[in-house]
């Protein structure tokens, strides 16, 4: 954990002070306060603050969320519905519908069944019912976790995907990242303990990606999300200006350590021993960012695994690439967003555009996981804020239609960080219109990944305008134990 | 540890025999420190017990009936008292039987509720309570404001006034005494800080020292009043009350379409500026428009009310984001007015506070009614259109830096048609009969992503061949060692068979994607080119945003828009170019990399037969199609040149011509400033409040679902504030009173905490954001009250309340603290020192401006751009936005005037409100991205290296005044040593690399007429480095 470098949250900065004051005494250092404050420096499992950290043990270290953002198609990809074919072309329902609430994209409008556009195989050992759109996440299979039965409250993106990633609908609550990161701090000295990763296209993208999908709302803002750009500065302000060298910088923090430890000794502000060490820790990640993104050191197989895309620094596979570099160096929570799974219109063809671009990477990232030994400590998730109806949008038998938001059922799938692989959890009716076994709300998937985390959903909250606000809610919800290993 | 423990034996000792009094207390004071200061005292109703019954208690048992547990209310004493507790004896109290009882299943709180367990001093403590007879008190917030007696002290002499009285007899009662007085320097810095948000100048320093030693009290008191009377002052006050009011200049989410409610900003500077009463500033903005005879300011005002995010995405119910204005509206007005979380009333009554949810829908029917539909941008009404008075200093100066700029772009002119001639004279010996300005690229390495073949041709050309997938793409490496490439041709070339360009049915092509990169040897990723545009010899009108025609559209990543021949002749060739923005020249280990994506959503329509070539002329060649300007002279060179040829080789010309395109782009970009100058100070729509004809109803939303309607409901006050309407209609100037009736026992005490939090730090209330049972209680009760009563006595003067404030003893107090005193009162609760804090980060930015001589003092206006690193707003809303930094004086306007795009904020504003919601809190936290912006923003590089170029000496001996100018106090032989320490090392570099020192030091407003010396840029180095010290972004 961090707490070296951040400004200690729960323990009061005189009293961190002073015991830090025994340590650096003592170096030998087997004082009570010399070991909880070694914890606090160096432990990541051991040093759980106030109201916070490990509530039990913990099965996954780290994080990594594969976010698709539109709503991925649950029909095509995910929830096989063979049957469907025979209400093609017919009225859902009402019985089915119960008054579900559209868009008004297609409000008002008849709308009729469209069976799924992709065929289906069984894929794996386990023989999971995969779409054939996801060819490369279908050999992986036998790792992952397929939540069918997964349902929401809201059915617009910004609304959906706030709740999806923040818990509320409403911008301002942190995300669950920023909750990872309070709750558990970091096992890297030399990096945030929250990055994001967005891919990188040269127009807007369908839904904006609020900057406010990785913050963390009314948590200090050290928890938020830091955003690595592609190119020569991949957090903001890395880059020291033009002719000023590398040795001076260096010269340039230690005279202000000096200096501002000066007058640490007349103001008696412990903030200024926090500050001092928030320079340090700037000027080492000038050295340890670059050092990450730099892909130089990667043999070419690992683009060959991750698909041609992944030389293209940016791109979503050479995120993945990313992504699994930040889960070796011990980031705790690793997210990647990837545009424009909204598919309206031309499912047949865009889809499985998108499919492509994250295909081959996602199932490439997993399996490199595995090989390295990290997947069973990194929890994977892959998903969207929504699935999309069973209905057509627009005439069903053109290659314009596609589908509208569906927030009643939708699927996304799990790996690793202690989750079974190779098995499905939940089901939904006949139409994939409505959960029927399991359904599982947004909170309880919150709820499983915190608890992977070794973190007890009701019990990590922050106090915010006199309240104990927590991710999943004030609602009772659940972590899905029955898909935990 | 220890305290708890002992604790633990006296709770034990407790069960046999009840404890004395004195015993008790010293077993509180060991555990809650300061609290032992009244521990003697009877237990405090509101201080210590109610917070606790509505932490652990009221969610189930407090005053939402939906959410009670067994019928049973612990926040209404006669419910309490018969049902589980009998006063004086908690004994036989079912209180204190169940939160400490030993089954699991009996005690409370209930263990799986989430709620935290009891721990054993507050049992106690409730125990305590019981016996004491069980007293209730009105929540202290809610009760009527009265002025308290002032306080006796036993040391008179430091009391200037009533504030030090009640500060003073608090440390007193704990034996304690204040802090020594602070520096006149450190006051007068602080003061400025705080006052008008910059800090003094050397000779306000010299001259304030100077005028303290003669008459102390008045020197003192006429500073305060000259920074009170300060336009900055405004500007200061204006900047907090625009977080609370969440401004920004966008609407927020997904359009995020630009406001012009800017004037808005000005009208706040002014009202401060000119002291409008906070009664009549609260007015104003509720109900400016209401008001008789209403002048147009007093409607602007309203805008304060319509500050709110506005959501425009596709699909969604204009009357769902209506209603969330409203809403947001209400919320607004509890945090800053009443300091109440109204907000959990919308899904159901409050848990910890008596607010119905029926009241919380009658305070939404004030705003209901305002003549607007939900929509976003340029929808939003209702509107004023309001010319701004702030905008003709700002077009005057824009119209002087046109002129400059015009006339720096004309000698650049003239300069490179000298050069012109000259290059002119020597081009024909470079241009033979049959010029070719392109060269085909040969390939080392082609590839295909599926099974079909890729060949070279006979004719420099590549051949696809073998099966016909529905998608390919082509990646080809090519080497071109030491040759400059501006830009790429594409030829698209009909195959002998005749068959077309592809292999579709019509034979035609679709191209998705273009992409350009270099691979450097050993490199498996290549580094992207930024293409600058594409055009074809044949484009199709495209149907709609998503369709192929447009040749440009293959630099867009979308396989849903391309390029297509569709329509033109097969049998003859089609020819597209691409232009770099910059030029590529190659090394030997480096390769061009090209890939041609056919993705399209159609399938099919691969090229299958190209040819790809480069060119290093730029302009004309790369930016039309057809034959260059070099090849048609060279064709017609016999003929003499004519005059259009003539045109076309100048733009080849002055691309390379670096002078020539820096000047014009800095004219066209100080065109544009005038433009939107000019477009400023014409009449502007601006967001206001206005009543539509027929007034909506208002609903109860059940569960807070926007169209989930309940009863309908009036507009109607909160009952806990007693004073009901009187069976009058209602509206929001009758909600305005009320706000401000002085019987109101919330406004006053919100507001003067405020700002309290601005001058010490934190609010009296450490909650400022809530004042209700899940707030804090006030650290000096009395003085809030005072403050308060004194506030509205005064007629709501807000100046008047500043001055008491920072002319106290307390305030004057020095910030330094000894290690006992952080060890006894870390947070300064007791404020038995000065508050010492970060900055905000519009302050330091501010501050860094207008020590290192760079701020312009200009107020009001349209929005200015300061810098921000380049590509963040593109980078953040996915090339939605573009971000363009100001030119001219509005670099460095005051941090106020940036423009606020909610999706993506200002990058320097770390720690600032998100401008989403209301926000009244203060962030302060410290990171290590904070430091890499203070290390890195231009903005602070630019201050740093301005106090170089603008010293007068420019080299060491000016340490000295650097740090007086950005500390307000003179160094000491320690940190000059240290200084002057950094200054050789610097030196010593910079006179080893002088380019280096050129490379920090140019591009700023004074580089070109100062010599870039080693010296000047040591100096900017020591100027940095105080840019960012700890006492330089601190107040204290």
């Amino acid at each position: 954990m961090a707490s070296n470098l951040y400004r200690t949250h729960s323990i009061p900065e005189s009293l961190l002070r002073v015991t830090r004051r025994n340590f650096l005494k003592s170096s030998a250092g087997f004082s009570l306060g010399a070991i909880a404050l070694n914890q606090l420096l160096h432990g990541g499992a051991s040093s759980p603050g106030e109201g916070r950290g490990h509530h039990f043990a913990a099965r996954a270290k780290r994080v990594i969320y594969l976010t698709q953002s539109g709503g991925p198609s649950q029909i095509e990809l995910f929830d096989h519905k063979p049957n469907l074919k025979k209400w093609e072309g017919t009225k859902i329902p009402d019985s089915v519908r119960q008054g579900q609430r559209l868009t008004l994209m297609t409000a008002g409008s008849e709308t009729l069944v469209m069976a799924a556009r992709a065929r289906f195989f069984p894929r794996g050992q386990c023989g999971m019912m995969l779409g054939e759109w996801l060819p490369h996440i279908g050999s992986v299979a036998d790792e992952l976790c397929l939540i069918k039965s997964l349902y929401t409250e809201q059915i617009n993106h910004a609304p959906a995907m706030t709740f999806m990633l923040t818990g509320h609908q409403l911008p301002g609550r942190p995300s669950m990242g920023a909750w990872a990161s309070y709750g558990l701090g970091s096992e890297n000295r030399d990096l945030p303990d929250y990055i994001v990763l967005v891919s990188k296209m040269e127009r807007p993208s369908d839904q904006p990606l609020y900057e406010y999908y990785w913050g963390s709302g009314f948590l200090p803002s050290k928890y938020q999300g830091v955003k690595l750009r592609s190119g020569k500065d991949p957090v903001l302000y890395l880059n020291d200006p033009p002719g000023l060298p590398r040795r001076l910088r260096q010269g340039m923090v230690q005279t202000l350590g000096r200096l501002n430890r000066e007058r640490l000794r007349g103001a008696g502000d412990p903030e200024i021993e926090t500050r001092i060490r928030q320079y340090e820790m700037a000027y080492r990640m000038q050295t340890s960012v670059p050092e990450l993104t730099d892909l130089s050191d990667e043999p070419e197989s690992t683009f060959e695994q991750y698909g041609a895309d992944s030389r293209r620094p940016g791109s979503y596979a050479a995120n993945c690439i990313l992504a699994r570099r930040l889960a070796e160096r011990g980031v705790r929570f690793i997210q990647l967003f990837h545009p424009d799974w909204d598919h309206h219109r031309k499912l047949t063809a865009w889809c499985p555009a998108r499919c492509r671009d994250t295909d081959q990477a996602s199932a490439a990232l997993i399996r490199d996981l595995k090989q390295r030994g990290l997947l069973d400590e990194t929890l994977v998730i892959w998903g969207g804020e929504f699935g999309r109806t069973t209905m057509a949008q627009g005439d069903l038998n053109s290659p314009e239609s596609g589908r509208d938001h569906h927030p009643r059922c939708f699927s996304m799938f799990l790996a690793g960080g202690g989750v079974r692989g190779g098995m499905s959890h939940g089901t939904t009716d006949e139409f994939s219109y409505n959960t029927a076994e399991n359904p599982v709300h947004v909170h309880d998937l919150q709820a499983t990944v915190l608890k992977q985390l070794g973190i007890d959903h009701r019990r990590l909250t922050y106090r915010h305008q006199g309240l104990d606000f927590r991710l999943t809610g004030v609602e009772e919800h659940h972590p899905i134990d029955s898909i935990l290993a | 540890m220890r305290s708890s423990s002992l604790s633990a034996v006296f709770l034990k000792a407790q069960t046999q025999k009840r404890l004395r009094p004195t015993v008790l207390a010293f077993a509180l004071a060991c555990y809650h420190g300061l609290a032992a200061l009244e521990a003697a005292d009877a237990v405090s109703f509101n201080r210590q017990v109610r917070p606790l019954l509505s932490d652990r208690c009221f969610h189930c048992h407090g005053p939402d009936e939906a959410s009670r547990k067994g019928k049973l209310r612990l926040d209404v004493r006669a419910d309490a008292v018969r049902e589980v507790i009998v006063p004086g004896a908690s004994a036989s109290s079912e209180l204190v039987a169940r939160i400490t009882s030993s089954r699991e299943e009996d005690r409370m709180p209930p263990s799986d509720s989430g709620v935290k367990a009891l721990s054993e001093e507050e049992i106690l403590l409730l125990r305590r309570w019981v016996d004491e007879g069980a007293v209730f008190e009105r929540h202290w917030a809610f009760q009527p404001i009265r002025r308290p007696a002032l306080p006796s002290v036993t040391d008179e002499r430091w009391v200037r006034n009533p504030i030090d009285r009640f500060v003073l007899a608090r440390l007193e009662q704990g034996q304690r005494g204040p802090n020594h007085e602070a520096s006149p320097r450190a006051l007068l810095r602080r003061l400025s800080l705080d006052l008008v948000g910059l800090p003094p100048n050397r000779q306000q320093l010299a001259g304030f020292e100077r005028a303290l030693s003669s008459d102390s009290e008045r020197a003192y008191s006429q500073q305060v009043d000259g920074l009170l009377a300060s336009k900055r002052y405004g500007e200061r006050m204006a900047m907090v009350w625009l977080d609370a009011a969440r401004y920004a200049d966008t609407d927020g989410f997904q359009a995020d379409a630009t406001r012009s409610n800017w004037a808005w900003r000005d009208w706040v500077i002014e009202a401060y500026n000119r002291n409008l009463p906070f009664d009549q500033f609260t007015r104003e903005q509720f109900s400016g428009d209401l008001l008789p005879d209403a002048t147009p300011e007093q409607i602007l005002a309203t805008c304060f009310h319509r500050n709110h995010m506005a959501n425009g995405e596709g699909g969604r119910d204009p009357e769902e984001s209506r209603i969330d204005y409203v809403i947001d509206r209400v919320n607004t007005m509890g945090t800053v007015w009443l300091g109440l979380t109204l907000g959990c009333a919308q899904c159901h009554n409050h848990k910890f506070d008596p607010v119905s949810q029926k009241e919380y829908y009658q305070l939404n029917a004030f705003f209901n009614s305002v003549d607007e539909d939900g929509r976003a941008g340029g929808g939003a009404k209702p509107f004023l259109e309001y010319r701004s008075p702030f905008v003709g200093a700002g077009l005057q100066e824009a119209r002087l830096w046109l002129g400059a700029k015009e006339s720096e772009f004309d000698a650049a002119t003239r300069t490179a048609r000298q050069a012109f001639e000259d290059w002119l004279l020597r081009l024909p010996e470079a241009i033979g009969e049959g010029y070719r300005s392109w060269s085909p690229l040969s390939f080392s390495r082609m590839a295909t992503t599926s099974e079909s073949s890729i060949d070279r041709g006979d004719d420099e050309d590549v051949v696809i061949s073998g099966v016909n997938p529905r998608h390919d793409d082509y990646v080809l490496h090519a080497r071109s060692p030491g040759k400059r490439i501006t830009g790429i041709r594409l030829e698209v070339l009909p195959r002998e068979s005749g068959k077309g360009y592809s292999d579709s049915e019509d034979g035609h092509v679709i191209l998705t994607n273009v992409k350009f990169g270099v691979q450097s040897h050993g490199q498996s990723q290549f580094e992207e080119i930024d293409v600058r545009g594409a055009r074809a010899d044949y484009e199709n009108e495209k149907k709609g945003a998503r369709d192929y025609g447009q040749f440009r559209d293959v630099l867009d990543d979308d396989p849903r828009t391309g390029w297509t021949t569709n329509g033109s002749d097969v049998t003859q060739p089609r020819v597209g170019v691409f232009e770099f923005v910059e030029p590529v020249t190659l090394d030997a280990a480096e390769e061009l990399v090209v890939e041609l994506r056919h993705r399209s959503l159609k399938g099919f329509g691969s090229i299958r037969r190209l040819r790809l070539s480069a060119t290093s002329e730029a302009g004309p060649a790369v930016r039309e199609v057809g034959v260059t300007p070099r090849e048609a002279w060279a064709s017609t060179k016999s003929q003499g040149l004519p005059s259009a040829l003539r045109d076309r080789l100048w733009d080849e010309f002055v691309e390379d011509q670096g002078e020539y395109q820096r000047s014009r782009s800095a004219r066209d970009a100080a065109v544009d400033r005038v433009e939107s100058y000019v477009k400023a100070n014409q009449v502007q729509k601006v967001m206001v409040l206005g009543e539509r004809e027929r007034a909506r109803e208002t609903h109860v939303l059940l569960r807070g679902v926007w169209d989930q309607k309940g009863d309908s409901v009036e507009p109607g006050f909160l009952s806990l504030l007693g004073k009901d309407s009187g069976g009058k209609k209602l509206t929001r100037r009758e909600l305005a009173d009320w706000l401000m009736d002085p019987e109101n026992p919330l406004t006053a005490r919100v507001t003067v905490n405020r700002y309290w939090q601005m001058y010490f730090g934190h609010g009296l209330v450490r909650t400022p954001e809530d004042f209700g049972r899940q707030g804090n209680p006030p650290t000096h009760p009395q003085l809030l009250d005072w403050l308060a009563a004194e506030f509205i006595e005064s007629g709501w003067d807000i100046k008047q309340l500043q001055r008491l404030m920072v002319t106290s003893a307390t305030y004057r107090q020095s910030s330094d603290a000894s290690a006992s005193m952080i060890q006894e009162d870390p947070e300064n609760r007791l404020l038995a020192r000065a508050t010492r804090f970060r900055m905000p980060s519009w302050m330091i930015r501010d501050a860094a401006l207008s020590t290192s001589g760079l701020l312009v003092h200009r107020l009001g206006g349209p929005p200015v751009y300061p810098h921000q690193p380049p590509g963040l707003w593109a980078d953040s809303t996915m090339g939605r936005f573009h971000y363009r930094a100001s030119v001219g004086q509005d670099l460095y306007r005051r941090s106020l005037y940036g423009f606020w795009r909610r999706s993506v904020g200002p990058a320097l504003m770390f720690d600032a409100s998100k401008r989403r919601v209301c926000q009244v809190r203060v962030t302060r936290t410290s990171t290590p991205l904070q430091a890499l912006t203070l290390m890195n923003d231009r903005t602070f590089i630019e201050a740093g290296c301005h106090m170089a170029l603008s010293d007068q000496r420019g080299g060491k001996p000016s340490i000295p005044s650097l740090f007086e100018a950005v500390l307000s106090r003179r160094a000491t032989e320690l940190e000059l040593t240290e200084l002057n320490a950094q200054f050789d090392e610097a030196l010593s570099y910079y006179q080893r690399h002088p380019e280096a020192g050129h490379a920090l030091l140019s591009g700023q407003p004074l580089s070109s007429r100062v010599e870039l010396t080693p010296g000047r840029a040591a100096l900017a180095i020591i100027g940095m480095t105080l840019l960012n010290l700890d006492e330089a972004i601190t107040r204290q």
